[in-house]
């Protein structure tokens, strides 16, 4: 299922939140209305915390997190630390990163098996990200864009990357990622992928402005539609109509 | 960097040939190649940033993408420059170690810049030199056919003012025009124009006057570039130095044009514009500047960058101390082998920096002690268990007075505590009170200059300082002065008996005090009592005071009420004074009351 929320009017949900299969930051001082969606949504099943990070609210953007962990970066203060810790299960790691590209969800794009990351980063925190986040790590830049974070968004489903991606890296990506990899955009045209957007295996968030076609777009290449095809309607369907006959 | 001009252009030692300088010896082709979707159209997918297809099974690709030059290919990508190929790639490495990290190869981009915009070097038999790089222009590139023109060129300044042009054509000053007129507002500075411009015009006789000189000295120049349109359309050259609300002065659709190619701004200060300031500016121009050899020049290029750099380094260095502490703060499950980590890449870094390692050294006098017992003597204090302490004493790797020595005087980043300051500020009776019979230094300061007494959390903490100077104030080994402790009182030493009498002592005064008040209270109504009963007396009329009277002396007969003073109302004493019928308590009295009635008249 793939949503259309807005974070105060604005429509950069992947900036003020960040979404994984086992929980949900999202930034304080966000209006009651993004919360209550958020919350319904996924309160029942994943914690949702909100919290700061280095006293700011753009959480989605400084931190990196899958399943297993959550990266964030130097600046973070203890108190925001012990907070994020007390309220991640407690199978999560975290680990704070001395990195000098500091707004780690700008740099590292990743699911749970697979990050994508800028192209200097520094060997401590692609040590660190195999250590606490179990992933495989991949410098790639997508054609013109060197801030991976910020021009794709994967879960362990698909990706979807900046429209303006070349061809060739596209595929590249899916030979990395072993998942479907898609060009599109979100917002109304923006190729803000992954600042537009924050996904998990089983919801999406997108801002306001995001169409139709584009939200279309979002739930075929995340898996997220309810009207999916199955197996039994498609891979199947000429052998049960055979066993009929 | 300093500059020394040694020779001018025109020296014949330029004929002899010039190469272009470089700051790394591979040639980059800065040009970016355009993504064509439609090109290279296969369906084997190829890593984008080396050019190469991906290997066919996974563990390839992962030991691609892990490799040092996968990673150099990629951030060559970052910066729009072509990949290099593996075997190019190897060579760079062996020739000067090329940058198996992504952060070096930074160092030509960085070179690059430390270089600054304003020169152009070149090299001639291994020396480097440098020339303006606004004399260099695409019709005449730095090359040896550079040297064997002339640098023609046209010089205006203009400057509150004072203007100065002048053609110079080889070398010489061909063509030159000086004016000066009186436009900057006297003692206030600044141009007429601009102030009309911010505060309205100004009515006054001098304003008038500058506003005409500035149009005069516009007029004036613009009629010079006039008459010299024929020399300027030859000139390569042309260098203009004004403020920017005088541009409209050169450029106009009747003079220069913006857009023009030829003209450049001074790469330096220029002064006053005066004929020698032109001839001073030309020869500057007209100068190369010498830097010395090619390898000297590079190393001071890379200490000019390490110094820079220097100031990342110091602040990293910093960073990790204070991971130290922190670290020791969270809590046990990740504190051993993050402990580890960090001890390792410190042990990394210090393998990478000589200077570093020996600041480390400097820093922990104690490295001959086991790493993981001093760690482990650290935590029992801060977890305030003495029992332990004692235990880790006795099997410490060492002898026991280096342990005990480091148990004294072992400082901790960033502050510079001690043992002892920790336990103090922490508030840890056991291990305080353990570390004082150990003798520990009392008055060792922190890097804040503060001893352990000044540490001291609470009272609690202060006073097992103080008992401990009581019990061993003898002791002449302890420079007592020095540690803060106060001197022994008995105050410092009461029981709770003692208390409890002082206590006492304080209520009773407090009583005591309260019965005072309400004493002073007392007192003090009745004299207002006193005060109105004596206004009412004298308000009656005289008639009505002596039936008071005769009632009062009935009273004082049955109730020893007294008598008063017919004058002034006080009570009268045991003998009136008296004359006539009337009583009175004093002469003063008797002779103020005669004064009002005289004696003639009978009452």
């Amino acid at each position: 299922m793939a949503l259309r929320v807005d974070y105060e009017g604005s429509n950069e949900v992947g900036v003020f939140c960040k979404l994984t299969n086992s929980y949900c930051l999202v930034g304080i001082g966000g209006t009651q209305n993004f919360y209550s969606i958020v919350e319904a949504e996924l309160a029942e099943v994943v914690p949702v915390i909100h919290t700061t990070i280095s006293g700011t609210r753009i959480v989605g953007r400084l931190t990196a997190g899958n399943r297993h962990g959550l990266l964030v970066p130097n600046s973070t203060t203890d108190q925001e630390l012990q907070h994020i810790r007390n309220a991640l299960p407690d199978e999560v790691q975290i680990r704070r990163v001395d990195e000098r590209l500091s707004a780690l969800g700008n740099v590292i794009a990743c699911n749970d098996h697979v990050a994508l990351v800028h192209a200097e980063i520094s060997e401590e925190t692609e040590k660190a990200l195999q250590e606490v986040l179990k992933v495989e790590v991949f410098r790639v830049t997508l054609g013109q864009n060197s801030l991976v974070g910020s021009y794709c968004s994967l879960s362990s489903q698909g990706c979807l990357v900046a429209a303006r991606t070349p061809p060739e890296t596209q595929r590249e990506l899916a030979a990395l990622l072993q998942i479907p990899v898609v060009a599109g955009t979100v917002n109304r045209g923006s190729e803000l992928i992954g600042a537009g957007m924050c996904v998990n295996d089983w919801i999406a968030l997108t801002g306001l402005d995001t169409t139709s076609t584009e939200l279309s777009v979002v739930e075929s290449i995340f898996k997220l539609g309810d009207n999916q095809p199955t197996a039994i309607n498609s891979q199947l369907r000429d052998t049960l109509i055979e066993s009929m006959l | 960097m300093r500059l020394k001009a040694s020779y001018t252009l025109a020296d014949t030692r330029w004929l002899r040939g010039i190469e272009p300088f470089q700051t790394s010896s591979v040639e980059l082709t800065s040009q970016v190649e355009e993504f064509d979707p439609f090109r290279n159209f296969d369906e084997t997918s190829t890593c984008t940033s080396c050019r190469i297809p991906l290997p066919e099974e996974r563990q390839g690709i992962l030991d691609h993408y892990r490799s040092d030059w996968h990673r150099h290919n990629a951030s060559r990508a970052l910066r729009g420059q072509e990949p290099l190929a593996e075997e190019l790639y190897e060579e760079e490495v062996e020739k000067d170690e090329v940058s198996s990290l992504s952060s070096d190869s930074d160092d030509d981009v960085f070179l690059d810049r430390l270089l600054g915009s304003t020169h152009e070097y070149f090299i001639q038999d291994g020396q480097v030199f440098s020339v303006y790089k606004c004399i260099v222009s695409p019709e005449r590139p730095l090359d040896s056919n550079f040297f064997r023109m002339t640098t023609d060129c046209a010089i205006f300044m203009l400057a509150g003012g004072h203007f100065a042009g002048g053609i110079f054509k080889r070398g010489v000053l061909t063509l030159h025009k000086t004016i000066h007129r009186y436009t900057v507002r006297a003692k206030q500075g600044g141009a007429q124009s601009a102030n009309d411009s911010k505060n309205g015009m100004a009515h006054s006789a001098g304003a008038a006057l500058r506003r005409y000189n500035e149009r005069a000295l516009h007029t004036g120049i613009e009629g010079l570039i006039k008459e010299w349109s024929a020399p300027l359309s030859s000139i390569p050259l042309i260098f203009i130095r004004c403020g920017s609300y005088q541009r409209q002065a050169f450029f106009s659709e009747r003079l220069f044009d913006k857009n023009d190619q030829r003209i450049r701004s001074f790469p330096f200060e220029t002064k006053r514009p005066s004929i020698d300031e032109l001839k001073r500016a030309y020869n500057l121009l007209d100068s190369v500047f010498e830097h010395g050899t090619y390898e000297k020049f590079m190393e001071e290029l890379k200490a000019a960058q390490n110094k820079k750099s220097g100031v990342q380094l110091t602040k990293k260095k910093k960073d990790t101390k204070l991971n130290d502490i922190i670290d020791s703060e969270e809590d046990e499950k990740n504190e051993n082998d993050e402990r580890q980590r960090k001890t390792e890449r410190t042990e990394k870094k210090n393998a990478d920096l000589q200077f570093d390692k020996e600041e480390r050294e400097v820093l922990d006098p104690f490295s001959d002690i086991d790493k993981q017992w001093k760690s482990n003597v650290y935590a029992v204090v801060r977890n305030d268990d003495p029992e332990t302490l004692q235990k880790l004493l006795e099997t410490c790797p060492c002898d026991r007075e280096r342990a005990i020595q480091f148990i004294n005087e072992m400082a901790y980043p960033p502050l510079g505590n001690t043992l002892m300051h920790i336990s103090a500020s922490n508030g840890s009776h056991k291990a305080l009170e353990y570390l004082l019979r150990l003798c520990s230094n009392l008055s060792i300061r922190n890097n804040n200059g503060d001893v352990p007494f000044q540490m001291s959390l609470d009272k609690s903490i202060r006073l097992i300082f103080m008992n401990f100077r009581a019990n061993s104030n003898e002791d002449t080994r302890i420079d007592w002065r020095s540690t803060h402790i106060p001197v022994p009182t008995p105050k410092a030493e009461k029981n709770e008996e003692q208390l409890a009498l002082e206590r006492e002592k304080r209520k009773l005064k407090k009583t005591r005090q309260k019965e005072n008040q309400r004493t002073k209270k007392a007192e003090e109504k009745a004299l207002a009592e006193e005060a109105a009963a004596k206004e009412a007396w004298l308000a009656l009329p005289d008639r009505e005071k002596r039936a008071r009277a005769a009632e009062a002396r009935l009273a004082v007969l049955e109730n020893l009420q007294r008598a008063r003073c017919y004058q002034c109302g006080g009570v009268l004493p045991n003998k009136p004074f008296t004359y006539s019928t009337f009583e009175f308590c004093a002469p003063t009295c008797v002779s103020a009351h005669r004064a009002t009635q005289p004696p003639n008249k009978n009452v």
